[in-house]
């Protein structure tokens, strides 16, 4: 299935935005600044309901305005957000009373700039990465891990008013429930990454001819995770916090045996991400039975030449991409429908192969 | 211009309710401005909620006869108790007319971040009330974070007694099309299921 159209209003710069898209490579061409990434962004929203650039919903609403409305037709649903200092999401008009029941309806996988944080960045970018992962395949993960995050608030207000020394009354129920929900959240992350890996590696060596490794790093001991929290309770007294758990756990990317963080150039680091999103595209297509459409903001602007032939070989795969980017050449590459974006009055407009204005 | 006194002290008493802001408490109040009569009402019944109910000194539950219509009752089985979180849901169970035991209102849960231990709740009278000799305690807290560490800390007291220790099954909605259910209560039905018996 693939994304029919697009509807936005009161989205970024987007005051009204009526769209037809295309089954297979859409190219969204445009200057800097012209709304390329808000376009795409409307399409990630509409899969994982936030942004991929900001966790402020209030940052996507049109200045001067105080509500956005976006949806999309996949295939015959519809999915549709509504957004005014709540989040309100409707699948084919119903209201879901849950997010995570309807996460991932339009599944998508979206390789932006801010990815090489994957690789680059602080652990927590990592945690993210695989719990955006699992949820698309296996939704009741979110709401173990969302009961997790509340036990880890009570047990770490009960830390933080502790005295060194002193018994803490009733923490070991909190550890419990901790332990409890650390479990299946562990089991789901260990099997992600192998199975990550499965993929990762084959896409990552037809990109650079290299091996690459990915790791799972616990957070604790979790065959003895009540034993630790005991034998740790001083630090973590006088820490203030949790120490111990999945909100601890980290993965590590290595290539040629070495930490990619730490040693592998940005070229490298940047096709650890490419490969990485591929390989998160071809697990979901083939747990899920549906292709995901791929998004590409940017990203590859500073590909070679060959690079370039290799990643567009591995799109073909694909029934819908968006591409997202400033370089005017990969127009010529083939058979690809045509977006272009341009500044008219301060108001995005677009066009769409040699049709005229589609919207304002 | 600041508004009188007298109506600040109002809007700022209304937000001592729970989900009552600043915004809310202003509307309510100028609603009950509007309408003299109705806020004469809720004074009068307020008046009287406040001087007649109390809590009932074996379950916890309002009530304004003590002990309540429910451990009063002669036709209840009185060795068997539910231990509920508030007294909303000995009405809501009661409604059902599903359980015929008695009942046991904790008055919340625990939840270090609102400041609650178990001394804040009714653990004490609790442990009192199976120590006289119980068959069966059901364990009726909701399935939240906070529900389920009650619920664990109850039965970690109540295991070293010679009673049996239960909890509410959680599962799929009687009617419900599995089709539309939730993932984590489809999760949760899986877990519970049970032998499925003549």
């Amino acid at each position: 299935m693939y994304l029919k159209s697009l509807y936005a209003k009161n989205f970024r710069n987007f005051k009204t935005l009526k769209l037809d898209l295309e089954p297979g490579i859409n190219l969204i061409l445009g200057d800097n600044g012209v709304g390329k990434t808000n376009l795409v962004e409307i399409v990630y929203f509409l899969s994982t309901f936030g942004s991929f650039r900001t966790p402020n919903d209030d940052d996507l609403v049109r200045f001067g305005e105080s509500y956005f409305i976006i949806s999309g037709m996949y295939g015959d649903v519809k999915v549709e957000v509504r957004y005014a200092d709540k989040k309100k999401v409707l699948v084919n008009k119903v209201k879901q009373e849950r997010l995570s029941n309807a996460f991932s309806t339009i599944p998508v996988i979206a390789l932006t700039s801010s990815d090489l944080e994957i690789v680059d960045g602080a652990p927590v970018r990592r945690r993210r990465f695989m719990n955006i992962g699992i949820s698309m395949y296996k939704r009741p993960y979110i709401d173990i891990l969302s009961l997790y995050s509340r036990a880890l608030k009570q047990r770490n207000s009960l830390l933080k008013h502790a005295t060194t020394g002193k018994e803490i009354s009733g923490i070991e129920i909190w550890e419990k429930q901790l332990a409890m929900n650390a479990s299946p959240i562990v089991t789901a992350r260990k099997d992600y990454i192998n199975r990550l890996l499965h993929y990762a590696v084959p896409v990552f060596y037809s990109l650079t001819g290299q091996d690459i490794e990915i790791a799972y790093k616990e957070g604790a001991d979790y065959e003895n995770l009540m034993e630790q929290f005991k034998q740790m309770r001083k630090k973590e007294i006088e820490r203030g916090y949790t120490l111990y758990g999945p909100h601890r756990d980290d993965i590590i990317f290595k290539t040629k045996g070495h930490s990619a963080k730490v040693s592998a150039s940005f070229g490298i680091k940047r096709l650890i991400t490419i490969a990485l999103r591929i390989a998160q595209a071809r697990m979901l297509t083939q747990i899920r039975g549906e292709e995901p459409i791929l998004i590409l903001d940017e990203m590859i602007g500073e590909l070679d030449k060959e690079k370039l032939e290799l990643l567009s070989d591995l799109l073909m795969d694909y029934e819908q991409v968006l591409i997202a980017t400033t370089r005017e050449d990969l127009q010529e590459r083939g058979d690809y429908n045509i977006y272009r974006i341009e500044e008219r009055d301060g108001a995005p407009f677009i066009r769409k192969g040699a049709e005229t204005i589609h919207s304002i | 211009m600041k508004p009188p006194r007298v109506f600040s002290r109002l809007t700022e008493s209304l937000q001592v309710l729970p989900g009552i802001g600043k915004k809310s408490a202003e509307r309510m109040a100028f609603y009950l401005l509007s309408y003299p009569e109705e806020g004469m009402m809720i004074v009068e019944s307020l008046e009287k909620v406040l001087s007649e109910i109390k809590f009932c000194s074996i379950c916890g539950n309002i009530t304004v006869e003590d002990p309540c219509s429910v451990c009063s009752s002669s036709d209840r089985d009185r060795k068997k108790i539910c231990i509920v979180e508030k007294p909303m849901d000995v009405f809501a169970i009661e409604r059902a007319g599903v359980f015929d035991g008695l009942y046991h209102v904790l008055g919340g849960l625990l939840s270090p971040l609102d400041g609650k231990g178990p001394e804040d709740l009714r653990i004490e009278e609790m442990v009192k009330r199976v120590k006289e000799g119980l068959n069966e305690v059901i364990i009726a807290t909701n399935p939240t974070t906070e529900g389920e560490a009650t619920a664990m800390f109850i039965r970690d007291i109540l295991k070293t007694f010679n009673v049996k220790i239960t909890r509410i099954a959680r599962g799929i909605p009687v009617g419900a099309d599995l089709d539309f259910a939730d993932e984590i209560t489809l999760l949760r039905a899986m877990e519970g299921r049970m032998e499925y018996k003549e």
